[in-house]
């Protein structure tokens, strides 16, 4: 099945709203489901928002990590379908995922347990990525 | 009243009607066996040449790899590369599903494993960041990583050339292929 794509103008700066209506959305135990293509961006790209609106890091700040705030409150988990996107830039992946784990202080296995990465055979190899910055990301040492 | 002995008789080279019907069955037998062959070895060459062409295409991009990380984040013509480091990342995520399918699930996952460190030494890291400087490390580690890449697509493919894989992608039996490593109930490897 073609993965729905929608117009991703301006969908970086819809934050917190725009995950209301995701959540909405989603059914069962996946509290959350977060379809990268059609709730933010067709063309993912960059790691921090300087280098474009399409980061990685606004990608974690504006749409994982309140999504995964509302799927721990909820038991549930959190899934993210990275299938539809252009392409995925490593560095876009490693801050938004490996970010995680590196400043956001979730540990790996609580990712696990609340994160699944959704991939058809074409994005395989971005979410062994994904899952492999998540691995191996380590927390940041605070001063 | 024609009896089989008077339709032998007017059969010439005095061949009977049951000796035809025994070249026609071996005549057959051959012309199909001959045909499988046929089959095995386009199959097997259509494979190698797709193999052969994912090996170019990840040498390809690591090239343009090597030539980006060791250009400075505000060099000129950086954004042009760029563009041709996601465009040939997005050719191999594509191609690959074409190039590999025939490969045993151990050997795909081998290839998609060392494909996805290739995909992060090619736009991992600083990738798209403007003041970053050259990153000779990361430019050798684009050229190492798909050297590796290369060598595990045609290893995989050597593995799939085994008769029992041939007679199978020949006949076209995906369902078989599948039910057999289905069998084994083979998973992903996780770390």
């Amino acid at each position: 099945m073609a993965p729905e794509i929608a117009d991703d103008r301006n969908a970086h700066s819809v934050g917190s709203l725009a995950m209301t209506a995701i959540a909405a959305r989603a059914g069962g135990n996946d509290v959350v489901t977060i379809v990268v293509a059609r709730d933010f961006s067709r063309y993912p790209g960059g790691r921090y928002r300087i280098h474009g609106e399409n980061s990685g890091e606004a990608f974690r700040d504006d749409f994982l990590v309140p999504a995964l705030a509302t799927a721990k409150e909820q038991h549930g988990r959190v899934v993210v379908d990275i299938d539809g996107a252009a392409g995925y830039a490593s560095s876009f992946l490693e801050e938004a995922f490996g970010g995680l784990v590196r400043e956001r202080n979730f540990t790996a296995s609580e990712l696990a347990a609340l994160l699944r990465i959704r991939a058809g055979e074409l994005f395989d190899s971005y979410r062994l990525l994904a899952e492999r910055y998540i691995r191996e990301a380590q927390p940041r040492a605070r001063a | 009243m024609t009896t089989p002995a008077s339709s032998a008789a007017a059969l010439p080279v005095g061949l009977t009607v049951d000796d035809y019907l025994r070249l026609l069955l071996a005549a057959l037998l051959g012309a199909a066996f001959a045909f499988l062959l046929a089959s095995m070895k386009a199959a097997r060459d259509e494979q190698r040449d797709l193999c052969d062409r994912l090996g170019e295409a990840i040498l390809a991009a690591a090239d343009l790899g090597a030539e980006y990380w060791l250009a400075a984040g505000n060099d000129d013509g950086i954004a042009l590369l760029e563009a041709r480091l996601m465009g040939a990342q997005a050719y191999l995520a594509r191609y690959r599903i074409i190039a590999l399918t025939w490969l045993a699930p151990k050997d795909r996952w081998a290839v998609e494993d060392s494909l996805a460190e290739l995909y992060d030494s090619l736009t991992g890291g600083q990738f798209k960041v403007k003041d970053r400087p050259a990153d000779p490390q990361r430019a050798e580690a684009c050229q190492v990583q798909a050297a590796l890449t290369a060598v595990l697509v045609r290893q995989g493919n050597l593995s799939s050339l085994k008769v029992g894989a041939q007679i199978v992608r020949s006949a076209g039996w995906h369902w078989a292929h599948r039910a057999f490593h289905r069998m084994f109930q083979w998973r992903e490897p996780r770390a």
